[in-house]
């Protein structure tokens, strides 16, 4: 059950974060894409599915409202789910992202749970076999 | 009334904007570097010269954060972040983006605390060549070394 992601953000470093958090969470990933922001992540989608993409808010060029609204009014990227990673927590802003078709919003500083709780919404079938496997153990 | 258990003192001597700057500095090096407070938040004398990073947002309020960690702390907060047991594989360039992103994460999160119901452009990070003096500076102490930071307002310069 191996996954396709792409994380977008201008900080190399932040990806690297993100990549190594889905890693501990146990999510199998068989393709990581990565962009340093909305056009190249574009670019990107434009020549290959994935099935989640992580995006920052704030970054040059095309910033993740700018992604989200042309994700969404492209026919073939209208379904992809897309969560929200950014330091920018006020109500406003996730709102308005919320509203474009955002499947979830992780606000940094995030503790490992909370983007274990956002995957199991987005993969359901993962979440399933990660439950079978942690009750296997006697959790 | 608190809705939840308000957890242990974090800060002493503390008010307004400040104690919101030092919750969100303990929370961002707690949950991204496993870094613990060693000793209660507190205003500071400006930091000598570490190394340093900047960020300026505007919008409901306008102004700037920034923040100085000691050399010796700077790699090993690196290390931390990037999941490296030996921060000596931790290069200097990956040292300095980590800093920036230290600085984009203490200024979002002190923001949202805040004003959560406000509006924010955040700018992008980048490294400060001359540590700010002046008053306002809090300082962190953790088990790895010092870190001091300063969120200021252009309305309150």
């Amino acid at each position: 059950m191996c996954k396709r992601l792409l994380i977008v953000d201008d900080s190399p470093v932040m990806r690297s974060f993100v990549k190594r958090s889905i890693e501990i969470a146990g999510l199998q990933v068989d393709r990581w894409l990565e962009a340093g922001h909305g056009r190249e992540a574009l670019e990107k989608l434009g020549v290959e599915a994935v099935d989640l993409v992580l995006t920052d808010i704030n970054m040059p060029v095309l910033d993740g409202e700018g992604l989200l609204r042309a994700m969404r009014s492209d026919e073939r990227l209208r379904t992809v789910p897309v969560v929200v990673v950014s330091t920018d927590g006020t109500e406003l802003r996730m709102a308005r992202l919320m509203e474009l078709g955002a499947l979830g919003y992780l606000r940094k500083p995030f503790p490992p749970e909370r983007l274990c709780l956002l995957l199991e919404q987005v993969f359901p079938d993962w979440a399933e076999e990660r439950g079978k496997e942690l009750s296997d153990v006697g959790f | 009334m608190w809705d939840s258990d308000p957890g242990p003192a974090i800060a002493e001597g503390l008010s307004g904007a400040a104690i919101e700057m030092a919750g969100a500095a303990v929370e961002v090096l707690e949950t991204m570097f496993f870094e613990l407070p060693v000793d209660l938040v507190r205003e500071a004398e400006p930091p000598r010269a570490g190394l340093a990073s900047e960020v300026e947002f505007s919008g409901t309020r306008n102004g700037r954060l920034a923040v100085d960690v000691e050399p010796g702390m700077a790699r090993r907060l690196a290390a931390s972040f990037l999941g490296r047991e030996d921060e000596q594989t931790v290069t200097e360039p990956e040292v300095n983006l980590v800093l920036l992103e230290l600085a984009n994460m203490l200024c979002g999160n002190a923001l949202s605390r805040l004003e959560p119901r406000g509006g924010f452009q955040i700018g992008a990070p980048r490294p400060a060549l001359v540590t700010e003096g002046g008053a306002g500076w809090l300082m962190v102490p953790v088990e790895s070394g010092r870190l001091s930071v300063r969120l200021s307002f252009r309305d309150e310069a």
